[in-house]
């Protein structure tokens, strides 16, 4: 249960103060998927950012089963997010040059599991995003659909709680979009939170979504 | 912990490009700073090793600021003095050979004496004295070898002593190469024909050297000797190795200075390079913070990534040290550190590294090292992944 | 003075010292920028950005740590090593006395050792508790923690370059003499025996019934208690010598470098005992002084039984 109370968040320049976000305010309910609508600029990924615990705000609080985590050092904000967070952004963050196998090591490592325990939930995140049978591969090597695959695979490994989906099918074509729809729903059928934000028109009427949101220049419409 | 260095060690492999600039240069200074030390420790460990065996003290005549023949009846009067157990009086000298403009140093030895100096009498043991003293014999160290077979003097050679006559003095032996440094460029033959050969007269001695083995009547036996005569020069062991000691030090110390500048400007290039914080650095870091990396771990996962930088570089170049100065004898270094002498010395350089020597050319890369990286790092560490993932 | 630079421990060792002060020192610059600009209820990205300086500060002092470790060790090879040029002086022992700051020097360099181990358990716990509660109090700490280093570093200068290779100095024998001038506060062993075992029965006492403030203080008696006996008693049963009373010369090879067992035990001992008055009630912080604490005794005494059984005399 996510509470965002009164948000405000500015960006300071050389000689000007940007405000990305003013006033908002939202609640997010287990289980819930709630969809985040506005034009590039209004902010969409700056309340990501402080949803997911990368960012802090100038004012407002965030409160996380009761507890304002935006207090919170790094130390347990980083271990909320270790634990409880899977992103999904439209850039990849993916390290190219590595196998899809090795980039799912990256959240893994942080957790004190054995080897085999590793290899068991890579596999189970793989098979969950349809990607196992490219494994061994270079991420460079993969399209566009595939790599998408890849970041819900490494976004799923840890079997969080929340997902945070930033423009997820902003790189996709039509075919691959509707495919990630699919999985969406499937993993809200799990139980997950599910916290998207998409200019892209094709999460306008699905069934599955309990909140809407729109946010213009900052501040919710 | 093993998980996070697993990983670390996929991804140095794969991004092998970015560290081998840095890797290369490390292992370049690494290797040239082992060289210095490996062999200023050889020199060291055979000079001491070579001076151990040597007399406690060396008496020769002084006057006027000249040393002159010593009189051998002083032999006698320093038996006399309590804790000296072995005196024995040293024929030696250079001889000039004009035409090619070299020097030869001469020792005269008494091969029926024991010698003070210990390592010659491990030499005699091997040499058979009526075979050696049936003609006019001498043995001679490689340096002088070397120069006599230029010459076409395989058998023997002609000494031409200040009375004008002429001495054949046929080759016995050769002195194996590895005690060069002192004695590359020696001759060893019969006292007496070195009396002869040196103009010696009878009655005097080059110099005196006795020995006191009891370290703790060293100082008084000093004292005795001094006043014994005021024409005198007196030379203790102690001294001479303090000599070596302070010589090295000074020219290891030369060293150290133009070490400390290079690498201080290898330290700058570092922080150059490291500061510019590219692209795939930033995303690397952006990734790991997304996927609940701490701050202080990802500081750490850097810190280490460099460590095993380092330490691959170290161990590259301390080899490449070991190998240029063990196997390929240290050309060019070697003649800063020994001089440029008479005969040209082939030096063979014994392995004699300490622990505390490695343990010293590491930390002195290392510490520096890190320190220069620490805020680098920590800046990329710290930058906000939601300022570069957008 | 200047034949001390030119030998190549020293001057490395001194080179390394300025590094590490130079990164400490720009932890000191960053400490007194946060603890200006921090303010309990600034908005939490104000915060935040004060947060991310502060891991510099925590990484370097991190990194110095293990480098002083590393370099207390060296240090004593360092000075060993001198003592060959150094007239007079046979071991550690005469060097370091040579002149007036080779002791406050090596206190120094255990103190901030220590010192920097508890801020470390200080910043622990700072990091895990919500709230930034110690997080003021850990930088006013670190800023004790610097001029102490500072004064190390200046000792340390003053000392290496008023070292002469001329002047004799004295040696152990000499130094470690029991005469009625002694510094020690006993005048016969026994009693300094049975203080010490006392205080050591005390402190298991304490660490048992976990009395954190308790501990602490004993602590701090039994550092002194174990230097005295160590250098007046059992140090000769470890060199089988009666007249050899040295604490340096048990970091020798030819002891089997027992003083780094010795000493390393009681400076861990002495850290968990003092870092039960900082950390909030934790377990493993007792058992570890009562681990090494019996360690440290044990190996010790060892020394003594063994002695005594082989030789079946009394030193």
């Amino acid at each position: 249960m996510i509470v965002m109370k009164n948000i405000y968040k500015s960006f300071e320049n050389e000689s000007e103060i940007f405000h990305a976000l003013e006033d908002v305010s939202l609640k997010i309910q287990e289980g819930e998927m709630i969809l985040i609508q506005g034009e590039s600029g209004s902010g969409k990924s700056t309340l990501l950012s402080i949803l997911g615990l990368l960012m802090k705000p100038t004012s407002g609080s965030v409160e996380i089963k009761g507890e304002n985590i935006v207090s919170f050092s790094d130390i347990h904000t980083s271990d909320y997010r270790k634990n409880e967070i899977g992103f999904i952004t439209q850039n990849f963050h993916l390290f190219e040059e590595l196998t899809v196998k090795d980039n799912l090591l990256a959240p893994l490592v942080l957790h004190p599991l054995s080897p085999y325990e590793i290899e068991k939930k890579i596999e189970n995140a793989l098979t969950i995003a349809n990607i196992h049978h490219k494994k061994e591969q270079v991420v460079s090597s993969l399209s566009r659909g595939e790599k998408q695959r890849c970041i819900i695979a490494r976004a799923l490994v840890n079997n969080p709680k929340i997902l945070i989906c930033d423009e997820p099918t902003a790189n996709l074509d039509v075919k691959n979009s509707l495919l990630f729809i699919e999985t969406l729903k499937k993993l809200k059928k799990n139980g997950r939170t599910i916290i998207l934000a998409t200019h892209d028109t094709i999460f306008e009427n699905l069934t599955f979504i309990d909140q809407k949101i729109s946010l213009k220049e900052g501040k919710i419409d | 912990m093993l998980n996070k260095l697993n990983f670390l060690l996929i991804l140095l492999l794969t991004y092998k490009k970015k560290h081998l600039s840095i890797f290369l240069l490390s292992s370049l200074l690494i290797s040239i700073v082992s060289s210095v030390v490996f062999i200023s420790s050889s020199i060291k460990h055979d000079i001491f090793h070579t001076l151990e065996s040597q007399a406690d003290f060396t008496i020769q005549k002084y006057k006027a600021g000249k040393v002159l023949n010593t009189p051998t009846k002083w032999i006698d009067e320093f038996l006399q003095i309590d804790g000296i157990t072995n005196v024995q009086g040293r024929i030696y000298g250079t001889h000039f050979y004009e035409p090619a403009e070299e020097y030869f140093t001469i020792i005269g030895i008494d091969l029926f004496d024991t010698q003070v100096v210990s390592s010659l009498n491990k030499l005699i043991d091997d040499i058979n004295t009526t075979q050696f003293l049936s003609r006019q014999n001498m043995i001679i160290g490689s340096d002088v070898k070397k120069f006599l077979d230029e010459y076409h003097y395989f058998d023997y050679y002609n000494f031409r002593p200040p009375d004008r006559s002429i001495e054949k003095v046929f080759i016995y032996d050769t002195l194996n190469k590895h005690s060069n440094i002192v004695s590359g460029d020696t001759i060893l033959m019969d006292i007496s024909l070195a009396r002869k050969i040196l103009g010696v007269e009878d009655g005097y001695v080059t110099d005196i050297i006795l020995t006191t083995p009891n370290p703790q009547e060293i100082d008084t036996v000093k004292i005795k000797l001094r006043i014994s005569h005021f024409d005198m020069r007196l030379i203790q062991k102690e001294e001479i190795k303090k000599y070596y000691q302070n010589l090295y030090n000074y020219k290891g110390g030369i060293f150290l200075v133009l070490y400390i500048i290079v690498i201080l400007s290898f330290l700058l290039i570092l922080y150059q390079r490291y500061s510019i914080i590219s692209n795939s650095d930033a995303k690397e870091v952006a990734i790991l913070r997304q996927l609940g990396w701490q701050i202080k771990e990802v500081i750490w996962f850097k810190i280490l990534e460099n460590i095993f930088v380092i330490l691959s570089a170290y161990i590259l170049g301390v080899s490449l040290a070991y190998f240029y100065v063990y196997f390929l004898n240290a050309p060019i270094l070697k003649n800063i550190f020994l001089g440029y002498s008479n005969l040209d010395i082939q030096t063979i350089f014994s392995p004699a590294i300490s622990f505390t020597e490695l343990f010293l050319i590491f930390i002195f890369f290392t510490v520096p090292f890190i320190a220069t990286i620490t805020i680098p790092v920590w800046r990329l560490s710290t930058k906000e992944p939601s300022e570069i993932i957008k | 003075m200047t034949d001390i630079f030119l030998s190549y421990e020293v001057s490395i060792h001194l080179f390394i010292q300025l590094i590490i002060f130079f990164l400490l020192s720009i932890s000191f610059y960053f400490s007194i920028i946060i603890l200006k600009n921090y303010q309990i209820g600034a908005s939490s990205s104000i915060q935040y950005s004060l947060e991310k300086k502060s891991y510099l500060i925590l990484t370097i002092i991190q990194l110095s740590l293990i480098t002083k470790i590393f370099l207390l060790a060296f240090f004593t090879f360092t000075i060993d090593s001198l003592s060959t040029i150094i007239p007079g002086a046979m071991c550690a022992a005469g060097v370091i006395n040579s002149n007036q700051f080779g002791v406050p020097l090596i206190l120094l360099k255990i103190s901030t050792i220590i010192l920097i181990m508890l801020w470390l358990v200080l910043n622990n716990q700072d990091l895990k508790t919500k709230g930034f509660i110690y997080f003021k109090s850990k930088l006013r700490f670190f800023l004790l923690i610097y001029s102490l280093l500072f004064a190390e570093l200046i000792i340390e200068l003053f000392y290496f370059s008023s070292l002469t290779t001329t002047n004799p100095v004295y040696c152990c024998s000499n130094l470690y003499k029991e005469t009625q001038e002694n510094s020690s506060l006993f005048l016969d062993t026994l009693s300094l025996l049975i203080s010490f075992y006392t205080t050591y029965v005390l402190i298991m006492i304490a660490a048992f019934t976990k009395s954190r403030y308790l501990l602490s203080i004993l602590a701090i008696i039994f550092l002194y208690l174990s230097y005295l006996a160590i250098v007046y008693f059992f140090s000769a049963y470890i060199y089988e010598l009666p007249t050899h009373k040295c604490p340096y010369c048990l970091l020798k090879g030819e002891y089997h470098y027992i003083g780094y067992f010795i000493y390393g035990s009681l400076i861990l001992a002495s850290f968990y005992a003092l870092s039960a008055s900082i950390y909030k009630f934790h377990i493993s912080t007792f058992k570890n002084s009562i681990l090494w604490y019996t360690l440290f005794v044990l190996i010790l005494s060892m020394q003594f039984i063994l002695y005594i059984i082989t030789n079946k005399t009394f030193l």
